[in-house]
Order: structure tokens, then C-alpha cells, then sequence
């Protein structure tokens, strides 16, 4: 993810300022007292252990030998911890891709139908580039953002010097007295979603801005979905 | 189905049935598949480091081990605290009436680390809360869909589509001085996260 990104102000002024993650930590997690427990993959059974290559190999006398000799269980193999692995594709007879695949993006309804086929299209990053982030002008009162986006994520914006404190300071400020949300974007016209990182989920950007006597603290939340009823949605 | 979000405020109920809001039940979804030079599609495999075991689906699986080598089965394990001791571990409170708060100020909700969003269908309301969530009031009650090491905070909402709920924990930002250099922390959510190919 970028760490950093180019906004404009509202008098299209732009600056390059620090971007980062606000996380909450959990006051426990899931584990044994005194113990310190690693989270490993392992090998649970081998491809010519699998049901299908049983059933081919052993035919009818497939059951009796379950019973007799565990052919379930490749005893050299499983239980080996698995660490560094590559991910291959397998054509549908189960055989290694030697060549590379055609990659398509398949798009579904939201009852999960199929809509369309196409050639997938790679997107590049968009928050930190020579194109800044674009303050759209569109305010959003606070009470009505909070009921009608989805925020699935919020990242505060931090200042690199001086000449950005005071940047910063005054989108907060301006944001705080308004008490509204600014809706921003990329593009020539900041009309684009924002990206984070090459091919990653696009995002509705708004800044939420607070301001205590001389100290700020600046937000972009991200929304990527309305709080909308499905059922609503699908009978419309 | 999942049992009701029961609120309660002054000894009056109010209950409502909720369902998880996903993207994809909004607008749908989208996915990359890989085809073969015949158009059949892909399955994905992984190979080890040393090349000498290919593993296809359900032939992994994963677990916690201690240092010296033993599987620690899910239900040994318990919330342990950040000084070691084991601490609680709670209840979902999906079913058992939880004490609303509110109204809250909508700034509030902006402090959220949100984990999840739910669709809300009312199905008894003695107290009243319909019409001050149809008037815009905003409430909040504690809430674990599951148990969990702790419990979340959920803040009830309504538009003109429904009633929701914004379900996640508060999390406290720093504020910047000019005379203060912040290194802002790295946004682990957005690492652990490989290529998303579910775009717009």
C-alpha cells in the first residue's frame, strides 16, 4: 500500500503527505498461558491419496482396502510442515500447466449469476502520483455520511514538515467548523475511485477533519459500498 | 438463521433479525479464473520449495504447533492478555438483550475500526427505537456476532433503504503538532492483503 499521497486543498494547492493505517490492537488473542504457539500449514494427504485417484486405483476393492492397509495416508509424506511454496495452475485432468494460462474476469450479478466475460484490465496505483488527489468541493454533512456509506477503512494523513502541518491544519480545520466530509478523488476531474496498490480495490476517498487549538488530526475514510438493503436492491 | 440482536432500554425490548452486508450481494462480484489452452478452466496447486510434493485443494491443512512440534487443538486454547494471563472469553450476544446507549453523536461512529456491517429487519420494537432511528438519532450497544476475546461495539443506524448495523471497535487516533514527528504506522489490514482482483 502506498504510504504516502498528493492531495489538493480547496484551493487546489497540492501536497505530498504521509498516509498511514490506524488498527485496533486486541487486548488478548487465542492461546495457551505460558506457550508460544506458531500457526503452520502441513501436508494432510497427497494427491494419490485423494478419493478419486483411490477409486481409479483400487476399483471395486476400494473398501476392504481402506480397512486393510490405510491407502488413505501417505505415511512418508503427511504431517510435513510446509513453509516457501509456488502456486501452478492445473488444467482439469489434474495435470501442470506448462504454459501460461489465459487469464479472463468474470463478472456476477449480486444473486451470484454470471454477467459478463472480458479481458481483465490491470489498474495501477493512483494515490501518489504527479496527478494529485483531487478535492471534489462536494461536502457531505457528517450525519448523513455515517448513514449512508460504508467506512471499511480509515487512514490518517500525517504532516512531513512544516509547510504540510500548516497544509494539513487547515483541511482539518476547514472540515471541523463544517462539520462535514469532503468527497475526493483521482483523475483530471477527481472523479476516480482511489487505488492503493497495483490491481487493488478501488475506493470512495473522503476526508474527515478535527482540530484541538493548535493540533489537528486529519482522516481518509474509505467506503467501497453504500448502506443499502439488498433485498431493496434486487426487487428494484 | 441467526438469532435476533436483542436491545433493551428501561426494561423495553426491541429485537431486530440481521444479516451480514457484503459488497457483492450490492453490486455484485468479480473474479479472475485461469484457462488452459482449450478454454477449460484452472485449478490452483501449490508446489514446495524442494519441488517434490504438489499439493491440490484439501490436501494441506494448518494448525497452531508449540516450539516443540505438538498441535494445540482450537478448543484448548483460551484468550490469553497481553501480560500472559488468561483472561474472557465472551459470549456472543446475539439472543440475550444488551443495554443500548444513545443517542450518540454521529462523530462517534467515524472513531470505528469497523470489522463488519449488518442488515437490520426489526421484528419487535416495544421501546420505540424505529422512529428515532427514522428521525436520524444514532445508538449503540456491545455486540459479538460469535464469541470472541472481546466484544465489539455495534452502532445502530437508518437511512431511507433500512437499518443497519456498523459493527467494530473504537480505535483512538494521535493528534499532530507542528513541533511533533509522527511516524505513522503501517497499515497492517491493507499488508496482509495480496492482490485484490475484486474491483469495481
Amino acid at each position: 500500500m502506498s504510504d504516502s499521497i498528493n492531495l489538493t486543498d480547496a484551493k487546489g494547492r497540492d501536497a505530498n503527505v504521509a498516509l498511514g493505517g490506524l488498527k485496533h490492537i486486541p487486548s488478548a488473542v487465542i492461546g495457551l498461558p505460558n506457550e508460544r504457539l506458531t500457526f503452520k500449514r502441513f501436508v494432510s494427504s497427497t494427491r494419490e491419496c485423494s478419493h478419486e485417484a483411490l477409486e481409479q486405483r483400487l476399483g471395486d476393492n476400494y473398501g476392504q482396502n481402506l480397512v486393510d492397509s490405510d491407502p488413505e495416508i501417505d505415511m512418508e509424506q503427511t504431517g510435513f510442515f510446509i513453509d516457501q511454496t509456488q502456486m501452478i495452475y492445473l488444467n482439469r485432468h489434474g495435470e501442470a500447466l506448462f504454459v501460461e494460462p489465459e487469464v479472463v474476469e468474470i463478472l456476477f450479478d449480486p444473486q451470484g449469476g454470471e454477467k459478463e466475460r472480458r479481458v481483465p484490465l490491470d489498474t495501477l496505483s493512483n494515490v501518489d502520483t504527479a496527478a494529485p488527489v483531487r478535492w471534489t468541493g462536494k461536502k457531505i454533512p457528517v450525519t448523513e455520511a455515517v448513514r449512508r456509506f460504508a467506512f471499511q477503512r480509515r487512514l490518517q494523513l500525517f504532516h512531513v514538515n512544516g509547510i504540510t502541518f500548516d497544509f494539513l491544519f487547515e483541511i482539518a480545520r476547514t472540515l471541523h467548523m463544517s462539520q462535514s466530509l469532503m468527497l475526493v478523488g483521482a483523475g483530471d476531474k477527481g472523479s476516480d475511485p482511489l487505488i492503493f496498490r497495483a490491481n487493488g480495490k478501488p475506493y470512495r476517498g473522503f476526508l474527515h477533519g478535527r482540530v484541538d487549538d493548535t493540533r489537528f488530526q486529519l482522516f481518509l475514510l474509505l467506503s467501497a459500498m453504500e448502506l443499502k438493503n439488498p433485498s431493496l436492491e434486487s426487487s428494484s | 438463521m441467526a438469532k435476533p440482536l436483542i436491545v433493551a432500554k428501561n426494561g423495553k425490548l426491541a429485537s431486530f433479525e440481521v444479516s451480514l452486508l457484503k459488497r457483492s450481494k450490492l453490486y455484485g462480484s468479480r473474479k479472475r479464473v485461469a484457462l488452459d489452452r482449450n478454454g477449460h478452466v484452472c485449478t490452483r496447486a501449490i508446489l514446495t520449495e524442494d519441488g517434490g510434493l504438489l499439493l491440490g485443494s484439501g490436501c494441506t491443512g494448518q494448525g497452531y504447533f508449540t516450539d516443540s512440534g505438538a498441535w494445540v487443538e482450537r478448543r484448548q486454547m483460551v484468550p490469553v492478555g497481553n501480560e500472559g494471563q488468561v483472561t474472557e472469553m465472551h459470549p456472543s450476544t446475539l439472543g440475550v438483550p444488551q443495554k443500548i446507549n444513545g443517542p450518540v453523536e454521529a462523530l462517534e461512529v467515524l472513531t470505528l475500526h469497523v470489522q463488519s456491517f449488518y442488515s437490520l429487519n426489526i421484528l419487535n420494537d416495544e421501546w420505540g427505537l424505529k422512529s428515532k432511528l427514522d428521525a436520524g438519532q444514532i445508538f449503540k450497544c456491545p455486540f459479538n456476532y460469535s464469541s470472541g476475546v472481546e466484544v465489539e461495539t455495534a452502532f445502530l443506524v437508518a437511512n431511507t433503504s433500512g437499518y443497519f448495523a456498523i459493527v467494530g471497535h473504537p480505535v483512538e487516533a494521535e493528534w499532530c503538532a507542528q513541533n511533533q514527528a509522527l511516524m505513522p504506522p503501517a497499515d497492517a489490514a491493507f499488508q496482509e492483503d495480496d492482490l485484490d482482483f475484486d474491483m469495481f
